[in-house]
């Protein structure tokens, strides 16, 4: 089964939404899903900044637009 | 279990592809600020007497810079940091980063000017693009910020003026010149020598990606906040970012190359293409290539 995490994105939907990853996904491939570039935010697991190569992990994953223009 | 850092094996925060570096908090920002210094020695020899004046908007650019300059400069007593912030007018917008540039600087203890459109040329930002006109907002506001910007740090005698600009603002900058066939605004992005009455510039933060610039503020507690300006940016900059950041996913490093492969051309480019000479502009007695400055241009004064 594959996990499910919480995904909030500011500025656009601080609310959160349930997204299904894929089995040992990572970070970017969580951000292929969404359709963003991994050069356009920062993501922090919990609170604290994660490698875009890391391996999702149960949590609430926040993804922040930190580039302005995006 | 998690990824660790490649120097002392806590959990990593940042993986780095182009350089293939896992990197702990600590050692991130070790390296960013490795970065700027090499940058500050190799390309603006900061030197007894210097003040730098560090043009400090309130965004995460230019607080990063302000935090970083402070932290390298402070002890050293022959070197003053003076913050200047440009409040243009932008109703709703400027008045948020403004109120985080004054929150800095009383912290860091750093003497900060505060000039206005309004005070300067009797009207805001925002009323002169509500005026009949042929430009774009972001050119009255880059004009008349970069002008009034200069002369604020030539007022206060300022040797060097900082500003924020990172890798992907230079990265952009370069391509847009490239695409446009445009030489001589390349060669003015990093001029080779100083001009009569105008402060020279240096962009301490232009070897660091943009990405790392944020990451660098949230870990160190810096205010962060991911407003934009009303007004639309440059549409071609939006364009060239897409394209840059989709080569860079694909082929990580190119952002860097694209830089350091300007920064070895624009010495020789520089030769060839001889800056005009500045005088001074009739009106307002700012630096300028024509009779008239494009600043008193854009405010319709002659």
């Amino acid at each position: 089964m594959s996990p499910q995490v919480e995904v909030k994105i500011f500025p656009e939907s601080p609310e959160g939404q349930i997204i299904d990853v894929p089995d040992g996904a990572t970070y970017e491939d969580l951000l292929k899903i969404l359709d963003i570039n991994q050069e356009l935010v920062i993501l922090l697991n919990n609170g604290q900044a994660v490698p875009i190569d890391g391996t999702v992990d149960a949590g609430t994953i926040t993804i922040l637009r930190a580039i302005s223009g995006g | 279990m998690p990824i660790k850092c490649m120097k002392c094996n806590k959990d990593a925060i940042i993986f780095q592809k182009y350089s293939g570096m896992h990197l702990c908090r600590k050692h991130f920002i070790e390296d960013v600020e490795r970065k700027i210094k090499l940058t500050i020695r190799k390309q603006y020899n900061v030197e007894k007497g210097d003040i730098i004046a560090v043009a400090l908007s309130g965004g995460k650019d230019s607080i990063v810079l302000l935090h970083i300059l402070h932290k390298i400069f402070s002890k050293r007593r022959d070197v003053e940091i003076v913050a200047i912030t440009i409040d243009e007018g932008i109703e709703g917008y400027r008045e948020v980063t403004l109120e985080k540039a004054r929150k800095l600087t009383s912290e860091l203890g750093i003497r900060h000017i505060v000039r206005s459109f309004k005070d300067e040329y009797d009207k805001t930002l925002d009323e002169l693009v509500a005026q009949e006109r042929e430009l774009g907002a972001c050119s009255y506001c880059g004009v008349l910020r970069k002008s009034l910007m200069n002369k604020i740090a030539n007022e206060i005698g300022a040797t060097k003026l900082a500003t924020g600009h990172n890798l992907d603002d230079e990265a952009q900058t370069i391509m847009m010149n490239h695409l446009g066939g445009d030489v001589e605004r390349m060669i003015r992005l990093s001029p080779p020598r100083a001009l009569e009455g105008l402060v020279l510039r240096a962009k301490p933060l232009r070897k660091v990606p943009e990405k790392e610039i944020a990451l660098y503020a949230i870990v160190n507690d810096l205010p962060f906040d991911m407003s934009e300006c009303p007004y639309a940016h440059e549409a071609l900059r939006g364009e060239v970012r897409d394209m840059i950041n989709d080569f860079e996913v694909r082929h990580p490093g190119t952002k860097y190359s694209i830089m350091r492969g300007f920064d070895k051309m624009v010495g020789i480019l520089g030769k060839e293409f001889p800056q005009a000479s500045l005088t001074d502009c009739r009106v307002c007695g700012e630096p300028c290539t024509a009779e008239l400055c494009q600043a008193c241009k854009l405010l319709g004064r002659s």
